[in-house]
């Protein structure tokens, strides 16, 4: 996607650029928001609110990085916010892990390492051809088209194995040896989350 | 404050006792956090049980099949509708029927005083005597009422389809009565004899004021030759004169079933199931907490059958639900969704989620 056109045309408040942006992203935020809200209504408000604020505020957004990232970070903060009215936390980064295998999740930098190394010692232990497949999706950000095309399988396998995957993974993050890192990991990683949490309002 | 990672370890493996007590704490805590759980719980359920399909049906077709199951967990999935957030959104487009939309029924119910008289309740209702005062959908018992009369007067609550109510008894005990249902008790517990109610059919959840306070005496339930007895404590009574079982789950405390001659004894998070027909007891140890989610304003299904849904359903709302065959009665689903929608909307999320079709001529409706 061409990030840097859409944003130019979104800060002239651009009827097309919006509505490019919002044809692009909006179905697969919706299944990001749903993975960590588990209520698709809900999701959708929240993606709703997030596009609103960027049309009203287009020109006051700074984006460092890409319009993408900024797009999903900012879905992102939202969700977190919307769990923390029900006192829900994800200082073990599984529902971010989950989110990032059901959708095109996109961040421009490699924040967690340490939440990466638990994930990547999990990973390690899945057969062959999963592995491959996570490993694209999770750590090299590809997107489900892009590793259906490079290893040449259809859309469908990719997406079958990922959700394997998911559960695999998952289940061995809250099994007993994976808490104890992932528990020793937490007084790291919730700092972070936090950060998340205060930021979010101004976004 | 909880980590997911416990809500998600609860649903696919098991706690452990420390976790399990911070779990319970943060679940106790408000609806919204039951009605979070459930939603996670049935989502994750669904997702596990399409993908051991997939994987079976994989072994004798090939990426044909498999592209169906996505396609269904796509349409899947989605069903899941929020009851703490008041959420503005859009719901699940509706089926444009030409024909009116069957809602819920309006909260009203019938409240058989002591001397026979009927009272009418519904949302708007104002009543008072020396014993009682009912305000909207709430009716209480005065503690200490100056009538003191020998005998002892009983009420009924008559609670129609598509009622709630919420009532205090003299003793303090709170009952929720459920829609189609019907409660008996006295005005005043006499004193040093056990406090009986009788649920004459229908569901009710009961919070028991403790025995302690109310110098030693049990609070007793009668439900058609089932009798449970309690010192103080959550639960909840199912009893509809068509189920052909009675089953009391139990949230805290402990409470004793009688029942044709059998005692058994419910711990937390146990269900006690009586036939009708049979001189035994079940007991199955489960998550109960969805069994009392009906209070909060949601149906929460959890792995229940399409007649049993039909069943819940048709004490909502005033339809008449048939299916075609016996095979589609017996599919399963899994979700909570909001009561205040109206039928066709509820109707049109289970097609949508487990792709059946369903035929309305006025009330009534058939699945297929």
């Amino acid at each position: 996607m061409n990030d840097s056109i859409s944003l130019d045309g979104l800060k002239k408040q651009e009827d097309i650029a919006y509505r490019d942006l919002y044809a692009v992203y909006s179905h697969d935020l919706v299944r990001f928001a749903d993975t960590y809200l588990y209520d698709k209504e809900l999701a959708k408000d929240i993606v709703q609110e997030v596009f609103v604020h960027i049309w009203e505020n287009a020109g006051d957004i700074s984006i460092s990085t890409s319009l993408k990232g900024y797009l999903y970070a900012t879905v992102k903060n939202r969700c977190l916010n919307e769990l923390k009215r029900i006192k829900v936390f994800d200082s073990s980064g599984l529902l971010e892990f989950m989110a990032k295998v059901d959708s095109d999740f996109y961040e421009d930098i490699e924040e967690d390492s340490f939440k990466s190394y638990v994930i990547k010692s999990v990973v390690d232990q899945l057969p062959k051809k999963m592995r491959q497949i996570v490993r694209m999706k999770y750590f090299k950000e590809y997107s489900y088209q892009e590793i259906a095309e490079e290893l040449n399988v259809s859309l469908n396998t990719v997406k079958t194995q990922l959700k394997r995957a998911k559960l695999k993974i998952s289940k061995k993050l809250v099994s007993d040896t994976g808490m104890r890192i992932v528990g020793f990991l937490a007084l790291v990683t919730s700092t972070t989350n936090y950060f998340y949490v205060f930021l979010s309002p101004l976004i | 404050m909880i980590d997911f990672k416990l809500i998600y370890k609860k649903i696919t493996s098991k706690l452990s006792l420390s976790e399990e007590e911070a779990f319970r704490v943060w679940l106790n805590e408000s609806d919204s956090h039951k009605a979070y759980y459930l939603k996670v719980k049935a989502r994750i359920n669904k997702e596990k049980s399409l993908l051991l399909k997939q994987r079976r049906r994989s072994l004798f077709v090939k990426w044909g099949a498999a592209a169906f199951f996505i396609l269904l967990i796509g349409l899947s999935g989605y069903h899941f509708f929020s009851s703490q957030y008041d959420s503005s959104g859009t719901l699940v487009n509706i089926t444009t029927t030409n024909e009116d939309p069957i809602a819920p029924f309006n909260t009203k119910a019938t409240l058989i005083l002591g001397d026979g008289s009927h009272v009418k309740l519904d949302k708007k209702s104002n009543f008072k005597n020396e014993e009682v005062q009912v305000q909207e959908d709430r009716i209480s018992y005065f503690k200490d009422s100056s009538s003191i009369s020998s005998e002892t007067l009983m009420n009924t609550l008559l609670v129609p389809k598509g009622g709630l109510f919420k009532l205090m008894l003299s003793d303090g005990t709170q009952v929720w009565v459920n829609s189609a249902s019907q409660l008996q008790y006295p005005v005043r517990f006499s004193e040093g004899k056990p406090r009986k109610v009788e649920l004459i059919y229908g569901e009710a959840y009961f919070e028991v004021s403790p025995s302690s306070e109310n110098r030693g005496s049990h609070f007793i339930v009668e439900v058609n030759g089932q009798q449970i007895e309690v010192l103080g404590t959550h639960f909840n009574v199912k009893a509809y004169s068509n189920d052909n079982k009675q089953v009391t789950s139990l949230l805290e405390g402990s409470v004793k079933l009688t029942y044709k001659g059998i005692e058994r004894f419910l711990k937390p998070n146990q269900r006690g199931v009586v036939f009708k027909d049979k001189a035994i007891i079940n007991i199955e140890s489960t998550d109960v907490q969805e069994d009392v989610l009906w209070k909060s304003g949601v149906f929460a299904f959890s792995d229940y059958t399409l007649e049993e849904i039909g069943q819940v359903l048709m004490r909502w709302y005033d339809a008449e639900i048939v299916f075609s065959n016996n095979d589609v009665g017996k599919r399963k689903f899994s979700g909570v969704l909001r009561k205040n929608q109206n039928l066709d909307q509820i109707l049109n999320i289970l097609s949508k989620s487990i792709s059946l079709k369903y035929r309305r001529d006025g009330k009534h409706i058939e699945i297929y």
